[in-house]
């Protein structure tokens, strides 16, 4: 390789700042958008990792009841007796106040090291943790939460999962009311030789292998999923810019490649330093473009932690940590993506025989035949998207329904927009227009990528749009129903809960306990929750699957409602029995919505609820009333029980609560919709750019005819228009057809639940609009040029100088 | 001899089939000599400049350029006859946009490693282009390209030169005073000069003269 002929080669971009301007910009916002997400799951899944790691011990072997119910301590003392090292955990939800803590309740002398997730290993750890009122060991975030809502001294450990608690396992049985029941046992690694099997021992209890992906891992996979396919889209958009750029400095260098040859630069030389300029740039690119995705990962993590706490409970820390493989990651992508929209200007230069003719071509112009491929290829993805709507049943076949939708829609774009433009040439009567046309058509192959890429990003916001707004309706909606009791009560103790029981009768016109146990269903960890038969439920509750003897059925225990994620799974249909922790069976009689729940719930009669669990914590209650006698029952009950305000919510504090976690969860979908949108109007700026480098010999011949520069420059704010408008219409139904897919496939295989299709027609002209003023900057500055074109300039046409 | 051409024959494929553009076509070219090939459009004087200068090659005959037969050359060994044994001069200048006249100029030389600041300097004055070495060849008018693009081709001090009508884009007087400052600095620096022309006044003013008929050299 000679350096002198790089240096020339490298010298273009010196000379057009703005073009290489384009590139890197092009890389980097490509790269920032996909390690950004990538940086963010990476994040997300780590914290999943530690959290599996810390809570459930699961790195070591578990004892869990095969019924999904307790475990008997008994059981546990038998293990010992035949020798099993083995320690007992009792875990379950525990209200402090407001605050929900996971307990985690340990035995630290029998707990394996390897499983310590705390350490009290010292004599005077041990002591504050395991004597006295016992001690809390929890994360900094959590101790806040808790600051005087428990009279349990609190210790701070690095390292733990927020909303989670260690504590010593006397003091977890006493507060979750368990008598000795066990949730599970560890199992550890070391045992002695010849001990007797635990099936024979326990024949109760099955044993779950060490190291399983999390639960909360599995549930957020959809969510993961669905932040790559948007990081994959913008990075998709992000190269098209990249095309453009490289293939502007392509035919920007036709003459040079065909000068340096004709000096005796061979074309493997040649080549070779055109793979290394593409690298450099690459790489150099792919940094910025890591950079600006740590600073955009660290931007919406915080909105991703909101997401994946309200729809999946998982907690995940707001902050980012640096990896150092998202550097090589995001470098390799940026790579891998920037040699892949440089191929095919590559292989030409491969195949330009050494005598080609120097001038510009009109770039990247394409035959009827390539249009008819395009067109082709672009019907048979619409196809298979048709054909997996039919026969896929998975995430990932829904997720391949929307990338054949996607592209076939994508392809199909620039030949229809061919066929209106042959229609319209052929109908026009006046020269110019006929020349309009014309010259569109001409445009076109240079500028389809463009369009591709603002068709996949107006689609991809008006779809998700559809959907989140539907979602939002909906919900609020649902909100409304479920959320029928006008004021809710959390007593601090059982003993102050028996005498709210007894005041409400005389304060309220209905008291709705909600009383809830968890325990494991078809071998998931659910809430099973107890209600009164009351007309409230009657009246209110959404199900979408019922009959009219269905809450006659709950109330007499005989009859369970389970939520839709539930019915959904197939695991049961209305009619059949369902089995339920400790060994009971009752009838499916209703499904009823339960949206932002990640798992499984049922519902039975009150009175079954207390019969089957009687140590069912009793704290929390629902009140009917008038709304307006709302403000004197909660002082009346502050008055007499001293209840902090936290522990008397009404329903508009709580409506507001829940639609504050709705928004800030689908903020992040927002953020990623803007950013697309930006890339798609980039792409479209730098495709016009590179036209309008390659338009002066069009244009000069209508000019020398007699049209004036400012004449021109209209004509191409008109042509650029025309095409946005026309992508625009055509992005509405994609889009539709999008947040159908959304909503009656992913949705459904992500989270277990079905929403209606609700238009917004506003939301498509407010972002109509925003798309508007994206197509008007990003022509802005071709046509400044174009306008500002000396004439000399369009002379130089005509003397073949150029 | 510089330059030997013997029994040359070139063809290409076309839609209505092989056209033959050179019949077997022979000449000789001494050290510091200029040639003038003529003949009318079609005849075949760019085919025969472009395999002379090693960018083409030839269906049959051979090609010795300082006793060297090209005609043997892989593409690797043709890029390297091109830089440091040829030098070309186009019609339409071909000089590189993005770098400097002063870079323009030294451009070949450096790249064939035969860079002498003092020859340059040279050939700057001589060619009359000191004033333009800042600006882009965007910035030059015709004749100042060509004169920028002949500094390049000799500032590489190649034994022979080939130049494809280099004055065709020019008006008459500017003509003339290239191809006076071109024959000028080939002859003072021992180059052989092949031209290609159409123009009968400007081909006698070289040392000597074919002209090519239909793919053959005319008697």
């Amino acid at each position: 390789m000679s350096w002198i002929a790089f240096w020339a080669l490298l010298s273009h971009w010196r000379y057009r700042p703005l073009q290489l301007a384009t590139l890197i910009v092009g890389v980097a916002l490509a790269t920032a958008l996909w390690s950004g997400v990538q940086a963010i799951n990476a994040e997300a899944r780590a914290s999943y990792g530690r959290a599996a790691a810390v809570l459930e011990q699961n790195q070591l072997e578990q004892l869990v009841a095969k019924d999904g119910g307790r475990i008997l301590a008994h059981t546990y003392v038998k293990l010992r007796r035949a020798g099993w090292n083995v320690s007992p955990v009792i875990e379950g939800d525990h209200r402090f106040g407001q605050s929900r803590v996971r307990l985690i309740g340990i035995d630290p002398l029998s707990m394996p090291s390897e499983a310590q997730a705390v350490s009290v290993s010292s004599a005077p750890d041990l002591v504050d943790f395991v004597g006295g009122p016992g001690q809390l060991i929890v994360s900094a975030a959590t101790a806040a939460r808790l600051k005087e809502a428990t009279s349990i001294p609190v210790r701070i450990a690095a390292d733990l999962p927020d909303g989670a608690a260690f504590i010593d396992i006397g003091a977890a049985d006493r507060l979750l009311n368990r008598n000795g029941e066990l949730s599970r046992i560890v199992v550890a690694r070391s045992q002695r030789p010849g001990l007797e099997p635990i099936g024979a021992i326990a024949p109760e209890l099955a044993l779950k292998d060490a190291g399983e992906q999390p639960n909360v891992a599995r549930l957020t996979d959809s969510f993961h999923l669905n932040l790559t396919a948007f990081g994959f889209l913008a990075f998709v958009v992000g190269l098209f810019i990249v095309y453009s750029a490289t293939g502007l400095a392509f035919e920007q260098r036709r003459g040079t490649f065909r000068t340096l040859r004709s000096l005796g630069v061979s074309l493997h030389s040649l080549t070779a330093m055109l793979l290394v300029e593409t690298i450099f740039f690459a790489l150099i690119s792919g940094a910025i473009g890591v950079i600006l995705g740590y600073f955009v990962a660290s931007a919406l993590l915080p909105g991703v932690a909101a997401t994946l706490r309200g729809l999946y409970g998982a907690s995940v820390p707001g902050a980012l940590s640096f990896r150092p493989e998202w550097w090589l990651a995001g470098l390799a992508i940026a790579l891998i993506g920037t040699v892949l929209s440089s191929a095919q200007h590559l292989w030409r230069v491969w195949k330009m025989p050494i005598l080609a003719a120097a001038q510009h071509r009109a770039w990247a112009m394409t035959s009827m035949k390539g249009l008819i491929g395009q067109a082709s290829i672009g019907a048979i993805l619409l196809l298979a998207s048709c054909l997996l709507i039919v026969v896929g049943k998975s995430l990932y076949a829904g997720f391949a329904v929307l990338a054949t939708l996607l592209m076939g829609t994508a392809l199909i774009l620039p030949p229809m927009l061919a066929v209106v433009m042959a229609m319209g040439k052929k109908r026009s009567n006046h020269v110019l227009i006929h020349w309009f046309w014309a010259d569109t058509s001409q445009q076109l192959p240079g500028l389809s990528l463009a369009l591709m890429a603002l068709l996949l990003a107006l689609s991809a916001n008006i779809g998700v749009g559809t959907m989140v707004s539907s979602f939002r309706q909906t919900f609020l909606g649902w909100l409304d129903q479920r959320l029928a009791a006008e004021v809710y009560v959390t007593a601090r103790d059982e003993h102050e809960a028996e005498r709210l029981r007894q005041w409400f009768p005389d304060h309220a016109k209905a008291t709705l306990p909600i009383w809830s146990t968890e325990g494991e269903v078809f071998g998931q960890q659910m809430q099973i929750y107890g209600v009164a038969d009351d007309a409230t439920y009657r009246d209110h509750w959404p199900l979408i699957l019922g009959s009219p003897t269905t809450w006659d059925a709950v109330a007499s225990g005989r009859g369970a409602l389970i939520n839709e994620q539930l019915w959904r799974a197939g695991k049961l249909s209305l009619g059949g029995q369902i089995e339920l922790p400790g060994g009971w069976e009752a009838r499916v009689v209703g499904v009823f919505s339960d949206y932002g729940n990640p798992s499984g719930q049922v519902i039975i009669g009150l009175d079954a609820l207390v019969r089957h669990y009687p140590d069912v914590p009793k704290l929390r209650y629902g009140l009917r009333m008038e709304p307006d006698q709302v403000p004197s029952f909660r002082r009346r009950l502050a008055e007499k029980f001293g209840l902090p305000e936290n522990n008397i919510i009404d329903q508009a504090s709580l409506k507001q609560q829940s639609t504050a976690i709705f928004e800030q969860t689908f903020a992040v979908t927002g953020t990623l919709n803007v950013l697309t949108l930006a890339v798609a109007g980039f792409a479209m700026f730098s495709s016009l750019l590179t036209l309008s480098s390659l338009r002066l010999p069009q244009l000069a011949p209508v000019w020398a005819m007699g049209l004036r520069r400012r004449d021109l420059a209209l004509v191409e704010v008109v042509r650029t228009l025309a095409l946005w408008l026309a992508t625009f219409i055509a992005s509405v139904p994609v889009g539709l057809a999008l947040a159908w897919v959304l909503l009656a496939i992913i949705n459904v295989e992500a989270f277990g639940w079905r929403l209606p299709i609700i238009l917004f027609p506003l939301d498509w002209l407010r972002l109509g609009v925003v798309a508007l003023v994206a197509a008007i900057i990003s022509v802005a500055v071709p046509i400044r040029r174009l306008a500002r074109t000396e004439s000399g300039d369009l002379l130089k046409v005509f003397a073949n100088e150029r | 001899m510089i330059l030997s051409l013997s029994d040359i024959k070139k063809s290409y494929q076309t839609a209505e089939g092989r056209i033959p553009v050179l019949r077997g076509v022979s000449f000789v070219l001494a050290k510091g000599e200029s040639l003038a090939l003529t003949g009318e459009s079609g005849s075949g004087k760019s085919t025969l400049l472009h395999l002379a200068g090693g960018l083409d090659k030839p269906d049959s005959g051979t090609i010795l350029v300082n006793g060297r037969d090209i005609t043997k050359l892989d593409d690797v060994g043709r890029a390297e006859f091109r830089r440091t044994d040829v030098g070309v001069i186009f019609q339409q200048f071909n000089l590189i946009p993005s770098l400097d006249v002063r870079a323009n100029v030294s451009f070949h030389a450096k790249l064939a490693r035969r860079f002498d600041p003092l020859w340059e300097g040279e050939l700057v004055e001589a060619l009359g282009i000191g004033q333009l070495l800042r600006r882009y060849p965007e910035q030059l008018s015709g004749g100042q390209q060509q004169r920028v693009a002949i500094g390049r081709t000799l500032a590489a001090r190649p034994p022979l030169v080939l130049a494809d009508e280099p004055t065709g884009n020019l008006d008459e007087s500017t003509a003339d005073a290239v191809l006076e400052i071109m024959l000028r600095l080939t002859r003072s620096a021992g180059i052989a000069l092949l031209l290609v022309t159409h123009s009968n006044r400007l081909a006698d003013r070289l040392d000597h003269r074919i002209t090519l008929t239909s793919g053959k050299v005319a008697a």
